[in-house]
């Protein structure tokens, strides 16, 4: 056959109507597509033209350059034409995307993805849960970032890629260590005690963050942040705190593509980034000016008067960074496929910290017929962690940043005779551990192994009606190890074992998940309808088991046998939850102008009481597209224009597997040496437990001024959360403190403005300008008829009418000075810190007392970030910077353990800096004298309630295109070498290390002496800094990507 | 999902299927919908043990019973727990630089919101609604042979025993008390008043007659039979404590009756405590702990100083800080030359410089991480004879019965009268006097002493307590009447909206 007659073929077959017999098309469109791929004569080229989404675009204008030679793409995305010469550059454009020129050299099929025009956000689409729209035609609140935001930059997960890039989307990097997960939340805290995490969604897959994090960010297309009900009521009773989609990408049929990069860099913790404590001539100072200015005993018979140790010096180091990714893609019309690869090593800023990612993806869709499709995505990930000491996130006192803060500068990093010297040889004082030793004798090391993989099927049963079933099954295992050998004979460290100790557990997710889904569309003249309904089945299994041994007799074996038998121990637990969902989605859009978009969830979950189990959830949202309306048409300020209001309800489910179900727990007993197995009352249950519902409103303006060159998004949330999940206390003479119930309402409410302007545009220069704010008013509203919710001990409260967490204790007002009446003051010396008597009783108490006072709120008032990005012809230079303000945290690390009172070393900016020394030095007014501090009142007062405000350059990238003439000569498509910077600098006030630190929680609120309520949170992490959290590291990388 | 069912049909109707892989796909979609049920919903849990399951067969109810014993040790075994019987009596003082709370309960300032007041009245009312529980559900538990049913009945009589030895210590603690004999289910409607302290001894005397008909003389010590459970003997002697606190003499004096020669008083009296000696011939009915099962006694660390506990070679244990809880002065003076349970309960060591008394009496040299192997000795022989001689008031034979608890102090053979070491009426100070004096001799730190002065006339008993804060504390503030007991925590008052009433003087 020529391939004149081909070509005749083809273009034939677009005059037909569907109602053509279909079979010869069918069976004749891939043989065509083959032979057109073997035997195409020179002059005569065809291929697809698709968008970022892989999606066909029709209409688009070819030209040859120079001449009046061009065609346009069938519906299909399909063109073919004839050129001249071999040597001919093809035009491509179409409104909507920016004009892409290919030189033909010797090719037959060219195909190319045509970039959207980023000044037309309008025509973006958009993912929303079981489909896709364009922005235009969202009602709702979504925002996106795409692949673009994301390549350059040396990050290791999708967290850090999103921080400062989303309006009302707040991720604080509370532990700074490789692979430790980011806090994340959308829109405030919506819950007390069940989860605030959002729901993560990866290619369809509703999972959580640890899967999303193992995820090689150079696979993500794209990433849709669904904040108000409107977008998340599809996913029902797991949508109130928000949902992120993570679409990865794809391959696209005629465009075979090889893509290499390769990122190398270095990470430290900078000085400035660090917290600053005494050296030794001031540590010896302090401690003089405390001893009434005599050099205390301690110091005069320990310290040689040489001695400074600067202990942060000796477990920071310069961690590197290496990122190798590959990926291939292509396909043909039966087939596309990606191929993709990953490999992360990434050391922490503190010795013996890192992480090791290897993950790799297959993504293959095939054609079956022009009406079938199936797909087959794996995504396979191995991540190791490890490092050498207990974590910062969970230890006090005995993280190596922890003890390199408190160890005093006096001590050598060993004695004379050879052992590590310990804040214990220093009588009297607390015997905190030398990093040292403890990275010498700790060992952590933990490994995740997870498989997504997901099989789907996509039917056309007619035009605009598709059915699409899939089948996906997440597994994760983690193993993890925890080995310690104690130096033999030294004083044992506070907060380690005396003996050495060996643990082992892992644990294994198995979820599976059956989604059904039919999509209608259709147009009838000025209506256009979107139909969608679906049938979906989720089974999630954890399972975990753990064995402890202590006492190791053969050191270095890890083996739980080595260890002293009657120390062995062994726990296992599983959980497991089912969730049966009913969805339906109606997009109905007047003219193009008027939209309605309404959906509904049923959802039945075991984790609830089982007269509570099924729940249906909706949203309805109207949008305005006003800037359609004739009567705008006049102007040209504003091109674009839509008004949004969507109000629904969501839920959240996120409580332990049997929370609603009461149970015996265990307790050991033994009759003189006979044990016996004794059981008792334990988790009391509620088969009347719920879901938390959140009713959210939504009221959005959309504006695109100048010809869309500026775009601002303005959104206002009110979102109130009811039925919160919350242990009510019972009267203990029941037998129970508490039982976990539905009580009680908070609300969240605030402003996201969004700004993207495109200040210069020529054919050298581009400019683009970006920013976002967010701001969040939080309120209590009913604590189920309590006034407040006590929780550390009473320092931190949940009060009615307050932020979900706030820091309570004795307001400081000043230094006493000299001559000051003080008689109501505990310490009554000058220099001493002075306490408000709130009720004037002419003492002062602590923070249980009637002193006590709001010294703190925790909520994140505002967050913001700002982006920019300058081009010139090949060089592009973009920035980050995010920040928040109006939290404050309790830093008990400050007050507590390096404090004045103890030998410890201590914060020289809190402590040292500015304080008061004499009537002559009074210093500045807020830092006492070394023995002005008072410990009745001092536990938890305003003094230790610090701002986290902060602001941060959080990257600057630097990217070279290589000149195509270039890199042509080295066989490449494209080329581009980059550099970036990650966290160069936070500006803050904060005393050290990282302000978006919090301690861990501490898990369920414990009823005294009896159950306790597994892995619902108590929420202590909102409000607490202790110990202090790892500066983040500043990252430098430079980096190389190569297209064959 | 009727509508997609009929969505379904309708698109078969259409007749546009013309894939048969279109029309598997639909039957496919159909039948997933069909087959779900909520059955899949009703997902229980396997790694734990479901309430609604539980108590299938005897040996579930002796699990819920061992439950029960090891609640008690965990209330016992707990200083807070001895700080608020031991510490408020004369026999102790706190060091006034620990915790506010214990502080406070030791001189008699303690607020309704003390935390361990909450946490002793939880835990107590904790192992009541257990114990209540298996009283309730005990009667349906299917039993297959008389050696099942016997389980079943001795498990309640057991329950019992317990139930009724809560509320004896809380009875004397708090007075008025919510009297719960059912387990608690309905969460909403949990509040319940306080009845009067004759009601809850009533309940306390029933409880412990049921026992008496239920429970053995001994166990056999097998597996199920373990001694160190409730006997009989031990039901009997506390009816007659129970029976004494309550002024109901001639009662408590029959109840008491049953025990004497069913036991004998040891040699050494310091064997009484000795580590391992359990359910010794004297003990009647102990609190067992054993280090070797992650249950041993740890509320002797509390005693011991680092440095006793160093020289004494004890491994792990010994507290370094300030000693929470020390011998008063006065109680070291009350023992005669001779008496060798003074040295079996206190002793002096060097702090820094100053000789100072500590608690000597629950030393277990053996002692690791896990506590050591000391049982707490709750009813034992020679209670049983002091008592019984309280009961039965002053004359020869109750003479002899404090004697023969004399005689062995002084390592004598206790059924051999000593002239020098036997008292008499002729011995100074009133037959009450000179009971009480053995009884604080013998039952020195073993938590008898706050409930003993409670048997005393108020007036009595109240200047015995000023007394001893003016000689420990010197400013403390006078006691009256309603320091006797303790106020009800706050948060049941709060919790209940006031149907719980506070004590007067509260």
């Amino acid at each position: 056959m020529s391939n004149k007659k081909h070509i005749l073929m083809k273009k034939q077959k677009l005059e037909y109507s569907p109602n053509i017999n279909k079979l010869r098309y069918f069976v004749f469109t891939p043989i065509l597509c083959m032979i057109f791929s073997f035997t195409f004569a020179q002059q005569a080229i065809n291929g697809i033209v698709l968008d970022e989404n892989s999606q066909p675009i029709p209409g688009v204008s070819i030209l040859e350059k120079g001449t009046n030679n061009g065609v346009e793409t069938d519906f299909d995305g399909n063109y073919s034409m004839d050129v001249s010469s071999m040597n001919s550059i093809l035009v491509f454009s179409s409104i909507g995307f920016s004009s892409q020129e290919v030189a033909v050299e010797n090719q037959t099929i060219i195909s190319v993805t045509l970039q959207e025009d980023v000044s037309l956000l309008e025509e973006v689409v958009v993912t929303t849960g079981y489909g896709t729209k364009k922005r235009r035609d969202i009602t709702g609140s979504i925002a996106s970032i795409n692949a673009g935001q994301i390549d350059s930059r040396p990050i290791a997960s999708v967290e850090e890629a999103l921080q400062g890039m989303v309006p009302g989307l707040n991720i604080a990097q509370r532990a700074s260590s490789p692979g430790e997960l980011g806090t994340i939340s959308i829109r405030g805290l919506g819950s007390i005690t069940a989860g605030t995490q959002p729901l993560w969604v990866i290619d369809g897959f509703p999972t959580d963050q640890r899967n999303a994090q193992s995820i090689n960010p150079a696979d993500i297309k794209s990433v849709d942040v669904l904040k108000d009900a409107s977008s998340t009521a599809i996913y029902g009773s797991r949508g109130a705190n928000g949902v992120i989609i993570i679409t990865t990408k794809s391959g696209i049929k005629g465009r075979s593509n090889l893509n290499l990069t390769i990122t190398n860099g270095s990470a430290s913790a900078p000085k400035s980034a660090r917290m600053t404590v005494l050296n030794a001539e001031e540590y010896v100072q302090f401690h003089k000016e405390k001893n009434g200015g005599i050099i205390p005993d301690f110091i005069a018979n320990n310290w040689d008067g040489v001695t400074d140790t600067d202990w942060q010096d000796l477990i920071f180091r310069n961690g590197q960074y290496q990122n190798y990714a590959i990926s291939a893609s292509g396909g043909n019309e039966k087939v596309t496929y990606l191929l993709s690869g990953n490999y992360v090593d990434q050391q922490g800023i503190v010795m013996g910290e890192g992480q090791k990612k290897y993950s790799a993806r297959a993504k293959v869709d095939f054609k079956a017929s022009d009406r079938v499709t199936v797909g087959i995505n794996l995504a396979p990930n191995i991540t190791t962690v490890g490092r050498k000491s207990p974590g910062t996130d969970d230890s006090d006192w005995a993280s190596l940043y922890a003890q390199s803060l408190m160890l005093a500068p006096i001590l050598p990093i060993k004695r004379g005779n050879g052992t590590f010297s310990m804040n214990s040889d220093l009588p009297g004082s607390l015997p905190v551990g030398n990093p040292m030793e403890t990275m010498q004798n700790w060992e952590f090391d933990q490994s995740f192994f997870s498989l997504l993989a997901g099989m789907n099927l996509n039917i056309e049963i007619t035009e605009g009606l598709n059915f699409m079933s899939s089948f996906s099954a997440n597994i994760g295992t983690s193993k993890s190890e925890t080995y310690y050998l104690p130096t033999v004979g030294q004083t044992v460290p506070i907060a380690m074992s005396p003996v050495s100790s060996y643990n082992t557990g892992q644990n294994q997710s198995t979820s599976w998940l059956n989604e059904n889904t039919i999509n209608y569309k259709k147009v009838i003249g000025d209506h256009s309808f979107d139909l969608l309904g679906g049938y979906t089945v989720q089974h999630n299994i954890f399972e975990s088991v753990s064995a402890n041994t202590s006492e190791l007799k053969v050191p270095g074996v890890k083996n739980v046998n080595i260890g002293n038998s009657d120390n062995l121990s062994g726990a296992n637990s599983k959980n497991e939850s089912s969730l049966i969902s009913y969805l339906g989605r109606l997009n109905y859009s007047l003219k193009d102008k008027y939209l309605l978009t309404a959906t509904v969830r049923s959802d039945g979950s075991s984790v609830f009481g089982e007269n509570n189990r099924t729940q249906t959830f909706g949203s309805a949202a109207l949008g305005w597209r006003f800037s359609e309306e004739s009567f705008f048409q006049e102007q040209d300020l504003v091109t674009n224009g839509k008004l949004r209001i969507s109000y629904g309800t969501t839920g959240s489910n996120a409580i332990p597997s049997f929370a609603s179900r009461a149970t015996f727990s265990t307790l050991e007993h033994a009759f003189g040496s006979n044990a016996v197995f004794g059981t008792t009352l334990g988790n009391p249950g509620n088969s009347s437990l719920t879901w938390e519902t959140a009713k959210q409103l939504d009221i959005g303006l959309d504006f695109g001024l100048f010809n869309n060159r500026l775009n601002i998004v303005f959104d206002y949330f009110n979102n109130e959360t009811t039925t919160l999940l919350l242990t009510k206390g019972i009267v203990p003479s029941s037998g129970y403190a508490s039982f976990l119930t539905n009580i009680g309402s908070m609300r969240n409410k605030g402003l996201e403005i969004t700004l993207n302007t495109e200040i210069v545009r020529t054919e050298d220069w581009k400019w683009y300008i970006g920013g976002n704010i967010t701001t969040n008013d939080q309120e209590i509203l009913d604590l189920g008829g309590e006034d407040e919710i006590q929780n550390f001990f009473g320092a931190l409260r949940r009060v009615v009418g307050g932020e979900l967490q706030q820091i309570r204790g004795p307001k400081v007002i000043g230094i006493a000075r000299v001559g000051d009446d003080q008689s109501a003051q505990h310490l009554q010396t000058p220099g001493a810190l002075i306490y408000e008597d709130v009720n004037d009783d002419g003492k002062i108490s602590n923070f249980l007392g009637a002193d006590g006072q709001l010294v703190g709120d925790t909520n994140v008032d505002l967050i913001y970030g700002f982006n920019t990005n300058v081009r010139y012809k090949n060089w592009e230079l973009s920035a980050l910077l995010n920040g928040q303000s109006g939290a404050w945290v309790y830093d008990f690390f400050l007050i507590q353990l390096g404090a004045s009172f103890r030998q410890t070393n201590l914060s020289k900016e809190f402590w040292y800096d500015g304080r008061y020394i004499d009537e002559a030095n009074p210093g500045n007014g807020i830092t006492p004298a070394a023995d002005g501090f008072d410990t009745a009142s001092g536990p938890v007062s305003s003094f230790g309630s610090v701002k986290t405000d902060y602001w941060r350059i959080r990257n600057i990238t630097l990217n070279y295109d290589i000149p195509k003439s270039f890199s042509d000569k080295l066989g490449l498509s494209s080329a581009k070498i980059f550099t970036s910077v990650e966290n160069l600098h936070t500006f803050t006030d904060f005393v050290g290390g990282n302000p978006e630190a919090r301690r861990a929680s501490a898990g369920g609120p414990s009823l005294i002496g009896g159950s306790q309520i597994g892995s619902v949170t108590d929420g202590r992490e909102l409000g607490l800094n202790s110990p202090p959290g790892l500066p983040l590291p500043r990252t430098w990388t430079l980096g190389i990507n190569l297209n064959f | 999902m009727k509508t997609k069912k009929d969505n379904s049909r309708d698109i078969m109707k259409q007749g546009f299927l013309k894939s048969k892989i279109n029309m598997i796909c639909c039957i496919v979609f159909v039948v997933l919908i069909s087959s779900c049920s909520t059955d899949f919903l009703d997902v229980a849990p396997d790694d734990r043990i479901d309430a609604a399951a539980f108590f299938s067969n005897p040996d579930q109810l002796v699990f819920a019973v061992n439950g029960l014993y090891a609640s008690q040790r965990d209330i016992f075994g707990d200083l807070n727990f001895y700080d608020l019987i031991e510490t408020r009596s004369d026999n102790t003082k706190n060091n006034g630089q620990d915790q506010k709370e214990r502080i406070e309960t030791d001189t008699f300032e303690e607020t309704s919101g003390n935390l361990l007041l909450i946490k002793a009245w939880t835990k107590n009312y904790i192992l009541i609604n257990n114990a209540n529980t298996i009283i309730s559900r005990a009667p349906d538990v299917s039993f297959n042979n008389s050696l099942e049913e016997l389980l079943v009945t001795r498990s309640i009589g057991e329950a019992k025993f317990l139930r009724a030895m809560t509320y004896f210590t809380l009875v004397n603690m708090f007075g008025d008390l919510p009297i719960r004999t059912e387990p608690t289910n309905d969460f909403n409607n949990a509040n319940m008043a306080r009845s009067s302290v004759s009601d809850v001894y009533a309940l306390i005397v029933s409880d412990l007659n049921d026992a008496i008909s239920s429970l053995p003389d001994t166990y056999d010590g097998g597996s199920f039979n373990e001694v160190g459970r409730a006997t009989k003997l031990a039901a009997q002697t506390l009816l007659g404590k129970v029976q004494l606190q309550q002024g109901n003499k001639p009662e408590a004096s029959s109840a008491l009756q049953n025990i004497i020669g069913r036991y004998a008083l040891l040699t050494n009296y310091a064997d009484i405590h000795a580590a391992g000696n359990d359910s010794n011939a004297e003990s009647i009915f102990d609190i067992s702990f054993n280090p070797e099962n992650q249950t041993g006694l740890g509320l002797n660390n509390f005693f011991i100083p680092t440095s006793v506990a160093g020289s004494l070679g004890i491994v792990a244990g010994g507290f370094a800080g300030k000693l929470p809880c020390n011998p008063t002065q006065d109680v070291l003076d009350i023992y005669e030359d001779g008496d060798l349970r003074a040295s079996s309960s206190f002793a002096l060591y060097d702090n820094n410089g100053s000789m100072e008394p500590y608690i000597s009496k629950y030393i277990d040299i053996a002692a690791a991480a896990n506590g050591s192997n000391i049982n707490l000795v709750m009813l034992r022989y020679a209670d049983v004879l002091l008592m019984k001689a309280e009961a039965d008031g002053e004359n020869a034979a109750s003479y002899e019965l404090i004697n023969q608890v004399r005689r062995r102090a002084f390592g004598k053979d206790p059924s051999i009268a000593d002239f020098i070491i036997d008292i008499s009426a002729a011995s100074s100070g009133t037959f009450s006097e000179k009971v009480m004096l053995e009884r604080r001799r013998e039952f020195l730190f073993e938590n008898h002493r706050w409930f003993d002065l409670k048997r005393l006339p108020p007036s009595e008993a109240l200047s015995i307590i000023n007394a001893h804060l003016t000689s420990e504390y010197g400013d403390a503030p006078t006691m009256d009447a309603h320091s006797l007991i303790y106020p009800i925590p706050q948060s049941e008052i709060d919790i209940s909206d006031g149907l719980v009433t506070q004590n007067p003087g509260y």
